[in-house]
């Protein structure tokens, strides 16, 4: 059964890394290099995709990779940009961001508008696992409403989460960029087509990519992908592109889920199925999946159209 | 001062049996210790805790590098790591393990005591939670804390029933290891203090030399559940591959020989009824497990559209 040398994948992010089983950002990260292919260099910020893949002395990227700080990735990959074109050396590949929630929305956020403002040559992603699952589930600006995480557990008090989520990709198309787009882990090949987009565009690009967390968000290592399908299928997740300002390629949801269908499979969401008053709490979850169908204009007659796989 | 390393996986509890037993010592009018090993380990991976106990202020704060006590929650880790680094020439191993002290693979001249912790559990508990129990079994077999004062320290930390099955799981085992005869000492100086080795790399700069180097983590060990692909019915949509977060499912192209007698049997298979025209066409190209690194998710089976992919329990 043992699989030889040769006979291995030309994964660029190598097996052997310590991601928990089942992890969905160390798919999404796969899936992320797979599009880009081998001419990137890769500026990641603290989080879970950099520890698990540097543990001294060892590294489980196959491509030119730093690490610095949890909030100046954005930073560093404007630095990178720029000393290669003063080298000469642009062409050689392009200079990617890779980065969690936590140092995305929160922690990098100056860096990144920054970078955004000053219009580096950077593709940066995002991968969204919804808090800071480093470190142990702390709640994070992309934290979804009433999720319970350490830092906003539920209790006699509280539903969980009292914020909605960030809305980092308009905050990033606020900035004059030329292509912003959301993905899903579960949607590889919507993935990677985004992924090529925003290595193809000259000047800054942001992408960020849903990417459960079984460990955090409490649900079978099995279920990574179809809970991240759940989310779109549900309109919790919208998967769109705003490209020069504006918005296209919104995926429909043809046959709309009730949300309890993928709040009812994580542990972080169980209070709400418990708690005297959940109930409404649902009804709001629902009412938020409902007006993101709307303002998105993801809604469309059933039968009409597939979601793409 | 006698110190105690514990040997386990992540989600084990390790940390909590460390912090348990110390709070325990406390409780027995002993100075004590407890932290984690700091590093990045995930559920799974090898994780070591410490605890020091001592009747006199503790005033050492490094990591125990010599302990007087292993205690090993899982018994695949002696074949991952060196679990004696160290270890004390009067030292004891204590081992998670329904198979002799011989069997463990442990070398002969270390006292070694086993116990089928995770049975013990299972029994009682309902759940293959083994860090109570394995207090239990050390209170037994070493003496050097009480067992009335595991139970206070146990049920302090998990009030209710929960903290109850757990004592009784702790109990039994004490009881097993305290009616079980210890070996006679080796004479003094017949037995040499375990080499240091060391169990986390040191770091020396801040720079990491060769891409791709994690490919010598076998992550493979982590695994419960291992996937069995059905080949025959198998239409290589791909999905497994590419929703594998371990990059743990190989394809592979037949050729010559091996291609054509893959073909042949699809051929018949089809005949029969037994498997889909769009099968054959594919059947040179096979989808192989890498057991290597398979964490045993269960992505694959989860994802496979014909529901081919079977999760199998591990045998170790």
């Amino acid at each position: 059964m043992q699989a030889k040398e040769e006979e291995r994948p030309t994964d660029l992010l190598a097996s052997g890394h310590r991601a928990c089983a089942g992890c969905g950002a160390a798919l999404t990260i796969q899936a992320v290099l797979r599009a880009t292919g081998a001419n990137v260099f890769v500026a990641n910020s603290t989080g879970c995709m950099e520890i698990i893949s540097s543990q001294y002395p060892q590294s489980a990227w196959k491509v030119p990779w730093i690490h610095s700080l949890f909030e100046n990735a954005a930073a560093v990959a404007s630095g990178i940009e720029v000393a290669l074109k003063a080298l000469g050396r642009d062409e050689e590949g392009k200079v990617v961001v890779i980065a969690g929630d936590g140092g995305t929305v929160d922690i990098g956020l100056q860096a990144i508008s920054g970078m955004l403002e000053r219009g580096h040559d950077v593709c940066y992603i995002c991968y969204d696992n919804e808090a800071y699952m480093n470190t142990g589930n702390q709640r994070s600006g992309s934290t979804p409403f009433d999720a319970s995480t350490t830092t906003s557990p539920f209790g006699k008090k509280s539903f969980g989460n009292d914020r909605p989520k960030k809305n980092m990709p308009a905050i990033a198309a606020a900035h004059g960029i030329a292509y912003v787009a959301t993905t899903s882990v579960a949607y590889p090949r919507d993935l990677a087509k985004k992924v090529q987009k925003g290595i193809a565009v000259r000047g800054p690009a942001y992408l960020q990519i849903h990417a459960p967390c079984n460990v955090g968000w409490g649900f079978d290592s099995a279920k990574t992908i179809e809970i991240a399908r759940l989310a779109v299928e549900t309109g919790l997740w919208m998967m769109y592109e705003i490209v020069d300002g504006e918005l296209v390629n919104v995926m429909k949801v043809p046959r709309q889920q009730p949300v309890e269908e993928y709040l009812k499979q994580q542990r972080r969401f169980a209070h709400l199925f418990k708690m005297p008053g959940g109930e409404a709490q649902i009804k709001l979850i629902q009412d938020y999946a409902n007006y993101n169908l709307e303002r998105y204009k993801a809604a469309s007659p059933v039968g009409t159209r597939e979601i793409q796989t | 001062m006698k110190e105690v390393r514990i040997h386990g996986r992540g989600g084990q509890g390790s940390v909590t049996a460390a912090e348990l037993l110390a709070v325990a010592a406390f409780e027995d009018g002993k100075y004590s210790q407890a932290f984690p090993f700091f590093g990045v380990e995930r559920r799974g991976a090898p994780v070591t805790a410490f605890t020091r106990l001592s009747d006199k202020k503790i005033r050492l704060r490094s990591q125990i590098y010599e302990p007087d006590y292993v205690i090993v929650q899982d018994a695949t880790l002696i074949a991952a790591i060196d679990v004696t680094s160290g270890l004390k020439p009067e030292g004891m191993v204590i081992v998670n393990s329904e198979k002799s002290p011989e069997e463990t693979g442990l070398d002969a001249g270390i006292e070694v005591r086993t116990i089928d912790a995770t049975g013990i559990a299972l029994e009682i508990i309902g759940r293959p939670i083994v860090n109570t129990t394995l207090l239990g079994a050390f209170a037994g077999a070493t003496g050097e804390i009480s067992i009335e004062s595991i139970k206070r320290s146990v049920l302090a930390r998990f009030p209710g029933k929960v903290g109850e099955l757990n004592v009784r799981a702790a109990e039994k085992a004490y009881q097993i290891m305290a009616a079980t005869e210890r070996k006679p000492h080796a004479k003094a100086g017949a037995r040499e203090k375990r080499e240091t080795h060391e169990i986390h790399e040191k770091i020396g700069t801040a720079a990491i030399g060769k891409p791709g180097t994690s490919e010598i983590t076998k992550t493979g060990d982590w695994r419960v559940f291992y996937p069995e692909l059905d080949m025959e019915q198998c239409t290589r949509c791909g999905k497994c591959l590419e929703n594998c977060p371990d990059a743990a499912i190989i394809e592979r192209t037949l050729s010559g020989h091996e291609a054509d007698a893959a073909r042949k049997k699809a051929e018949e298979l089809e005949k029969a009824g037994k498997i889909k025209k769009a099968a054959v066409k594919k059947a040179h190209i096979r989808y192989e497990l890498d057991p290597t690194y398979c964490k045993g998710c269960g992505i694959c089976a989860n994802e496979c559209p014909i529901k081919g992919i079977k999760m199998k329990l591990e045998e170790k």
